[in-house]
């Protein structure tokens, strides 16, 4: 198990030709409100949706106590996963709803049946209200964006946000980021897939907006793809002692990231991601190198 | 298996093959031993066609009538429908199902033998495989017994048998009315287990290539 010992012990005294970001704490700050939230949140598409296998719940629950024991912070579900948001309330439950969770789900249905939907995730999760709710996929944006403003102001939810992890979609998506105040915008962000550098996350910077990475490890398939390739030289100088946590640093060294949530069905993968949101990160050109790296080894 | 097929499929697959198999046998333990009365039903359902009485065209539809509402009910509606918010969807699919063979059953006259000829072998085949050869699928494939899938428990044996009885109906209109849920189903399965990376698959595939050809190959049966 890599500890936050490990990586600050393995890195004092040594000459860095890198920049520190994130705190060592691995926190960020919410733009919005100045808020810091931990840097790795937990994703759950497929990983959480177990159905009724108490085997499945009971690994899924081990999952969210590590991630708890390791800061916690923001867990992220949409009523499209099917078992997921139950599941998340069932671990939840079992750690009596820690102070540390950070609740982000969204909305994904026709536009008349939002505040069922949402209504109906809240009693799935057991919490009383949401940290944030995100506009799924931008599916009928226009009427649910303002449902979630509304709810905003009455105190309902602290946080607004759209998501999508498709590039035909960045079109519209940077149209409605120009258009609304929002607080956060998830967007799909890996070594491989960069689209979102070139405009929406300076844009976000720019506007404000917290961003959140999903799809950190392309669903799996760069660790998998990376597993018996060799770590370069520069994984000691950023501390990291595998793929799966320079892909992560990778991501977080982009000066507009907020969070990253990779999703994960192992204790050992979420401390692994955790740690990876401390101590040193890469610098423009370090991250360059990573991701031709990756290319190059996959 | 990991073209862009699968990866686009895969925004819609919201679960893994470990949920889904695991899935599937919880569930198998739970209605077992079911699956025996099931495997009679299949076996009851072959029989009558190949040796057909006057009431067995009937006899047949209604036989798949209730074995469609049970695994949409049972399977579909209660299990699946957990893992994926399509379930719901799917179980109303399976339902519509179950009342067309009601309809073309009670008063359409009901499935038949079909003519002699290649279709008729080939759709006979098919239950036959459905029924018989199906459940061992999963211990070929690696996955413990309890994995099996059989006629009238699962949906994709029961949607093959059919296939193959449906196409049998003396009435080409029955037997196209008869093969497009049936059809739709193993196609969305089949691209499930590709998305899954479940060598399954082919065995659907295969089988839905057999369905299609018995169907286009069909002559009008001497009634
Ligand atoms: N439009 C949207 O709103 C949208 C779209 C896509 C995703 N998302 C959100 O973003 C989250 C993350 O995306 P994702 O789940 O699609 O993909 P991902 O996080 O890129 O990849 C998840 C996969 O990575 C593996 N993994 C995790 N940690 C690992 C480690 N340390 N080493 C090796 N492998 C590791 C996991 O396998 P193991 O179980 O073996 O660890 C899991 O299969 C989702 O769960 C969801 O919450 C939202």
């Amino acid at each position: 198990m890599i500890t936050r010992r490990h990586i600050l012990g393995g890195l004092a005294g040594m000459a860095l030709p890198i920049r520190l970001r994130a705190g060592e704490d691995g926190h960020r700050p919410i733009p919005s409100t100045g808020e810091a939230i931990p840097a790795i949140g937990l994703g759950s598409w497929i990983t959480f949706n177990v159905g009724n296998d108490p085997v499945l719940r009971g690994r899924s629950a081990a999952v969210i106590a590590a991630f708890f024991e390791e800061g916690g912070g923001m867990i992220d579900s949409s009523p499209m996963y099917g078992s997921s948001q139950e599941v998340i309330g069932d671990g939840l439950a079992r750690l009596g709803y820690p102070a540390a969770l950070f609740s982000a789900d969204k909305v994904w249905t026709r536009a008349v049946d939002g505040d069922a939907q949402i209504e109906a995730t809240r009693r799935n999760w057991g919490v009383e209200q949401f940290d944030l709710l995100q506009v799924h996929n931008l599916v009928a944006w226009r009427s649910h964006l303002p449902r979630l403003s509304e709810m905003k102001a009455a105190g309902l939810v602290r946080y607004v946000g759209i998501t999508t992890s498709h590039g035909r979609r960045h079109r519209d998506f940077e149209a409605v980021m120009k258009a609304h105040p929002l607080d956060f915008v998830q967007l799909t962000l890996n070594a491989v897939d960069r689209e979102i550098e070139t405009r929406l996350l300076p844009l976000a910077r720019d506007r404000g907006m917290a961003v959140i990475v999903n799809r950190p490890f392309r669903r799996g398939a760069l660790p998998e793809r990376l597993r018996n390739a060799p770590l370069p030289g520069w994984a000691a100088e950023i501390g990291v002692t595998s793929w799966a946590q320079a892909l992560i640093k990778f991501i977080l060294a982009h000066p507009a990231v907020t969070v990253a949530i990779p999703a994960t069905t192992r204790v050992d993968h979420v401390r692994e991601n955790k740690a990876a949101a401390l101590g040193p990160m890469p610098d423009a050109a370090l991250r360059e190198r990573i991701a031709r790296d990756v290319d190059r080894a996959i | 298996m990991t073209g862009w097929l699968d990866y686009a499929i895969a925004d819609f697959v919201p679960f893994s093959a470990e949920a889904y198999w695991r899935l599937i046998e919880n569930y198998s333990r739970e209605v077992w031993p079911l699956h025996l009365a099931a495997f009679a039903l299949g076996a009851v359902a072959i029989f009558l066609t190949v040796r057909p009485f006057p009431w067995s065209g009937r006899a047949v539809a209604c036989l798949l009538a209730v074995v469609w509402a049970w695994v949409g009910w049972r399977f579909v509606g209660t299990e699946y429908a957990a893992l994926n918010w399509a379930g719901e969807g799917f179980m109303w699919a399976f339902m519509v199902q179950a009342a067309l063979l009601l309809v073309f059953g009670v008063i359409g006259g009901g499935l038949g033998l079909g003519a002699p000829g290649p279709a008729r072998r080939i759709d006979l085949g098919l239950a036959v495989a459905a029924v018989a050869l199906y459940p061992m699928v999963a211990m070929v494939s690696g996955r413990p017994v309890a994995g099996a899938e059989v006629f009238g428990i699962h949906p994709d044996p029961t949607a093959l048998a059919t296939l193959g009885l449906a196409a049998l109906a003396p009435h080409g209109l029955t037997a196209m009315a008869l093969s497009i849920i049936p059809l739709a189903w193993v196609a969305v399965s089949a691209l499930t287990l590709i998305a899954l990376g479940a060598p399954e698959a082919w065995v659907l595939i295969a089988a839905l290539a057999l369905a299609l050809g018995g169907l286009l190959l069909r002559r009008p049966a001497r009634v």
